[in-house]
């Protein structure tokens, strides 16, 4: 919005009058007086001149005349034009001309101005001039003023804003209409409200302050803003209650995952034991069977040879001779090759358990080995002990360096051994000694297990048990046992393997847990800064209400005897002496009158007629103090329409008396009330609006 | 004397610091403020490992809470081993908000860290990255969030050392605006033969003393709108004679400000915001690659009083200038105007205050509570009731309702002139 600067000569040195014209007129006393009108277009109004330079001038015409549209031309050369959308008020011209026009007055002072709008330069611009006594322009140039409406009102209404000079100023046809729709028991408030200097303001104000309010908070509701914070808040609290504290959780679940592990570990070392365990037995039982097995097949060959020597030991001894080293070579490097795969094998098998057990269970393939190497020795040295040395040194020969001397060192002692055993049980001295039998495989075993083996199993066993057969057996159910057993051991690894899984997951699920629980402070810190926002608010609004309430009531306890006085004496006139005093109670907003005789009736008693005529009175005498250093004129469409001769004529004695301060405009149809205003009113003037707009005009 | 070295004084990490203040604000914005302690963490190891220091003093309050978060914990010992991959040493102690006795993980640390004791003195050497000893660092971790002897008193040197380095959380000279944990005086700091004393527990970075340096880091990461500016820790090089350099390095990665703006001659709303925009840009222009969350004051008379008094109409401005907060790209520093805080009046020459006796009534009761306190809390009390009477609700409310602001009173009564100015226009 651009602002013309105010010509500085009006300003400071004062113009053609020598006074400043904003301080001439704040400071002067009187009433400002309208001079005329000229309509250059404006609803209905088309190029008129109306003269209006009187102390009550009353404006006649039927309806249709445009009356209204006067009282809203002179509200808007006052306060400028309405927006498009308020059509009563901007009156767009019917008839053609310029929207706008101008007019003239005169302020408290004596300075005489005329004031232009157009509707086409903006809706709160005017253009003021300052005229002569005589009303002529007195300079263009230098007295001409561009202003805002800010600037005017400022300068020259006493601030007084358009809508209280329409709520107060003007007296309109439409409150007395409201006033017949009120109903009796609400008319006493009504009509205190319109004792109100501020009624309809403060009303509205505390209305708007109060719904406000109502929105954000009401102790017992439900639905307001605050009541949904307040839950949000405490949905937040609930969650953060149930919350877990991460730490300890995480603690806790290391806590376990650690110990897990130590009892993994535990049960993986005798897991892995349990399977030696069953190795060693299991190979302890199948070289046991292949044992029993070579002895059987040598105790048969046995027999068969010795039958067979016995038949044919003459007639075949030469050729056996011939035969028999060919023989002792071929078997000599099967049985050979045997044991050293088997053995090169086992080791292998082996490697990866630990040392010492390796070595046991390669001596006890040795031994196994070496037994079936012996019994077939055995069963060669039967004819020819050379061969047996041969196979000795043959045997010796191949010892690597891998196996040790201590491995095939012991081969002849083994074959001792197993000579001595077989040798017993071929002696055909009854091998009922079983005793003697579990020893010898049991010094054959422990011969070749090195001391402190690991298969501390087989050594319970072979302590235990005294029968070789029973041994057997036991090994065979310790077996059983010991794979059922490792069955169970792997079960429960796996179990646990899992349960570590698991507690790595929950160890995890923490981390994740503080990722989403870092939230709810803050979420609630949120909520809480909300339900502090809208709190404070309420507290200001409520404050507000209270400061606004105070305010009234020392407000209007200051001015309402002096309003109270005058608005009785205007009543008092109107109603030739019936009623003589206004009453207010101002804690029931209630009015009551007092009659001549001193009685006090409530206004729910009063007719219509009557009851118009206390709210008159009580309106005329709120506008009077209202701006009262502008002093405006009052404007009043029709107020007297439901009173009867009587009162009219009381009326004009109240308007003539008013009429002295300040310029009353008044519009009617009627042609009653437009007589008895001229005849009470020495100062009065008509200003006729005919129905035929374009013969009207002057 | 010693050996030149560099070390990074910091203190008041506050992780697990939770958001506070504003009502709301987009995810993104949510998102790093929960992150924002964090991430100033990992750029002080940024910062030490760039910069070459020899080692870090951290001078307490590493979290916000006795119970710290998990996360943090692993965050904050995942950044100690960056530091221990470049040889950095780390010394550290607890303060009110984090005492020995809160809730820790039980983690191991790595072996650059060293903590101290809450019992008595601690002393560590601590060495150049080339394995010089460089200074001994003392200090005394909380036992328990409050302590309130003066623990300066236990603070001694040994001989031994090259240089002195005391790091101690506490309260130099009863600052306003802390609890007053640690007490002691800068005479008596300054009397001991320490040569820096590594100060935390007062956020705002300040240097009390030279020779012997008495300096307060600050904390590395505002938290909340009364936490303004910059926030970061102190590189300081120590010359071989002993000679002191200090300089502040900004860690922040979002930074609270407050910014006014006044309404005198703003014709509309839309002037206003324009305006806004304005001022906002500067802030960022000048913000080092920060983030901010603005609290944006509307000060000063004007003829928009009236409209900017409705809660509707702050609200749409609000709306407004944090519409404006859109993020392009993650990572992309950003600007939120978490609080609008209207401060206007009524233009001074509005006819009201002078002519209309409503409003002269309305303002000399105003002066009159103004001038009396008791008249105005037992004012504010009556108009306020229906809050404090509620248990629940008034619960929740902060300090500020045992003694109503006056910032209300005069809220209040801008209102009640701005909507009579409103309504007679």
């Amino acid at each position: 919005m651009a602002r013309t600067s105010i010509s500085p000569c009006i300003r400071d040195d004062g113009g053609a009058n020598g006074v400043g014209l904003s301080k001439k007129l704040k400071t002067g006393s009187g009433s400002m007086r309208l001079l005329d009108a000229d309509i250059d277009g404006f609803g209905r109004l088309h190029q008129q001149h109306l003269s209006l330079d009187a102390d009550l001038v009353v404006v006649y015409g039927p309806n249709e005349a445009g009356k209204s549209t006067l009282f809203q031309y002179i509200c808007t050369m006052l306060y400028g034009f309405s927006r498009k959308n308020n059509k009563n008020r901007r009156q767009e011209p019917v008839f053609g001309g310029r929207h706008g026009g101008r007019i003239r007055l005169a302020d408290s002072a004596g300075n005489r101005y005329e004031i232009e709008r157009y509707a086409d330069l903006g809706l709160d611009k005017l253009e003021l001039r300052l005229l002569s006594q005589a009303g002529a322009v007195v300079d263009h140039k230098l007295q001409k003023q561009l202003l805002t409406q800010a600037e005017w009102e400022q300068q020259h209404l006493q601030y007084l804003h358009e809508k209280a000079f329409r709520d107060v100023m003007a007296i309109t046809t439409e409150e007395l209409q409201q006033l017949g729709l009120i109903h009796a028991d609400e008319l006493g408030a009504h009509l205190a409200q319109a004792a109100h200097q501020h009624g309809k303001l403060v009303d509205s104000m505390k209305r708007s302050l109060r719904q406000e309010m109502d929105q954000l908070y009401k102790p017992r509701g439900t639905t307001q803003t605050m009541y949904q914070t307040l839950q949000q808040i405490a949905a937040v609290d609930q969650q953060m209650r149930q919350r877990t504290d991460e730490v300890e959780l995480f603690n806790e679940k290391r806590k376990e995952a650690t110990n897990l592990q130590v009892k993994l570990d535990q049960l993986d070392q005798e897991c892995r034991q349990t399977e030696r365990d069953c190795t060693t037995l299991e190979q302890v039982q199948h070289y046991y069977l292949l044992w029993q097995k070579e002895q059987r097949e040598a105790l048969e060959r046995q027999l068969v040879a010795i039958t067979k020597k016995e038949q044919d030991d003459s007639e075949y001894e030469q050729e056996s001779k011939e035969q028999k080293p060919v023989t002792s070579f071929g078997a000599k490097k099967s049985w050979y090759g045997v044991g050293v795969l088997l053995l090169l094998s086992l080791i292998l098998y082996l490697i990866g358990l630990e040392q010492h057990l390796m070595i046991g269970a390669a001596f006890l393939l040795t031994s196994l080995g070496a037994v079936s190497l012996a019994v077939y020795a055995w069963m060669c040295s039967k004819d020819n002990t050379n061969d047996a040395v041969e196979v000795d040194e043959e045997l010796e020969r191949g010892d690597s360096e891998e196996w040790g001397k201590s491995g095939f060192g012991k081969i002849s002692e083994q074959l001792l051994d197993a000579s001595r055993l077989f040798g017993v049980g071929m002696t055909g001295a009854e091998p009922e000694d079983n005793e003697g039998e579990r020893e010898l495989f049991e010094q054959y075993l422990t011969k070749h297990m090195p001391a402190g083996s690991d298969s501390l199993i087989l050594d319970k066993l072979l302590e235990d048990e005294q029968d070789l057969s029973m041994l057997e057996q036991r090994v065979s159910e310790a077996y059983v046992s010991k794979t059922r057993r490792l069955t169970l051991q792997k079960q429960q690894l796996t179990q646990l393997i899992e349960r570590r899984g698991r507690l790595q997951e929950q160890v995890d699920q923490a981390k994740a847990l503080s990722d989403a629980q870092q939230e709810l402070p803050g979420k609630r810190e949120q909520a809480r800064a909300q339900l502090e926002d809208e709190a404070r608010r309420y507290a200001v609004l409520a404050i507000a209400e209270r400061l606004l309430q105070q305010a009234e009531q020392q407000h209007e306890r200051q001015r309402k005897p002096a309003m109270l006085e005058r608005a009785s004496q205007f009543l008092q006139t109107l109603t030739t002496g019936r009623y003589v005093r206004i009453l207010l109670e101002e804690d029931k907003q209630n009015v009551w009158l007092e009659d001549q005789a001193g009685r006090t009736l409530p206004v729910s008693a009063l007719s219509k007629g009557a009851s118009e005529q206390v709210f008159l009175a009580l309106r005329l005498a709120t506008s009077l103090e209202l701006a009262p250093e502008a002093e405006l004129p009052l404007l009043l469409d029709d107020v007297l329409v439901n009173a009867d001769m009587e009162r009219v004529r009381g009326a004009s004695k109240v308007l003539s008396q008013i009429s002295k301060q300040r310029q009353i405009i008044y519009l009617t149809c009627h042609p009653h009330i437009r007589d008895e205003l001229l005849a009470a009113c020495s100062g009065a003037q008509v200003v006729e609006l005919s129905a035929n707009l374009r013969s009207a005009s002057v | 004397m010693g050996v030149p070295f560099r070390f990074i004084h910091a203190a008041d990490l506050h992780l697990d610091s939770p958001y506070k203040g504003f009502a709301k604000a987009p995810q993104h914005v949510l998102e790093e403020l929960t992150a924002s302690t964090s991430a100033a963490v990992r750029r002080l190891t940024d910062l030490a490992i760039d910069s070459q220091v020899d080692f870090v003093v951290l001078a307490g309050d590493l979290f916000d809470q006795a119970s710290r978060s998990l996360r943090s914990q692993l965050m904050l010992v995942a950044e100690w081993e960056r530091l221990a991959a470049h040889n950095i040493g780390v010394f550290a102690i607890y303060g009110n908000h984090d005492p020995v006795e809160g809730d820790q993980a039980s983690l191991s640390l790595p072996r650059n860290v060293h903590i101290c004791k809450a019992d008595s003195l601690s002393c560590f050497p601590a060495y150049r990255q080339d394995g010089e000893l460089a200074a001994y660092v003392y200090g005394i971790s909380y036992a328990q969030r409050h302590v309130y002897e003066n623990l300066s008193d236990q603070y001694v040197i040994d001989p031994a050392g090259p240089f002195h380095i005391a790091l101690l959380h506490g309260t130099v000279d009863a600052a306003t605006g802390h609890d007053p944990y640690a007490p002691c005086s800068l005479t008596e700091l300054v009397a001991k033969p320490f040569h820096y004393w590594a100060m935390g527990h007062i956020h705002q970075a300040q240097l009390l003393h030279e020779y012997p340096h008495v300096v307060y880091a600050g904390n590395t990461q505002g938290r909340h709108a009364k936490e303004i500016g910059p926030k970061g820790c102190y590189v300081v090089d120590v010359s071989a004679n002993g000679e002191i350099q200090q300089k502040f390095e900004p860690l922040d990665v979002i930074r609270w400000t407050e910014a006014q703006l006044s309404i005198e001659g703003v014709q509309s709303e839309q002037d206003l915001l324009l305006r806004a925009d304005g001022i906002l840009d500067g802030l960022m222009t000048a913000a080092e690659g920060c983030s901010l969350m603005v609290r944006l004051q509307l000060i000063g008379r004007g003829g928009l009083h009236s409209r900017l008094i409705r809660r509707e109409v702050q609200s749409a401005l609000l709306d407004q200038l944090q519409e404006a907060c859109v993020q392009t790209d993650p990572g992309d520093p950003w600007l939120f105007v978490h609080a609008l805080e209207v401060n206007t009046a009524v233009e001074r020459d509005n006819h009201l205050l002078q002519e209309n006796g409503l409003a002269k009534e309305l303002q000399a009761i105003v002066e009159q509570l103004q001038q009396d306190p008791l008249a105005w809390s037992a004012f504010a009390a009556v108009a306020i009731a229906p809050l404090t009477d509620h248990p629940t609700l008034y619960k929740n409310l902060g300090d500020e309702w045992e003694n109503p602001s006056k910032e209300w009173l005069e809220q209040a009564s801008a209102l009640v002139l701005g909507m009579m100015a409103e309504q007679m226009e």
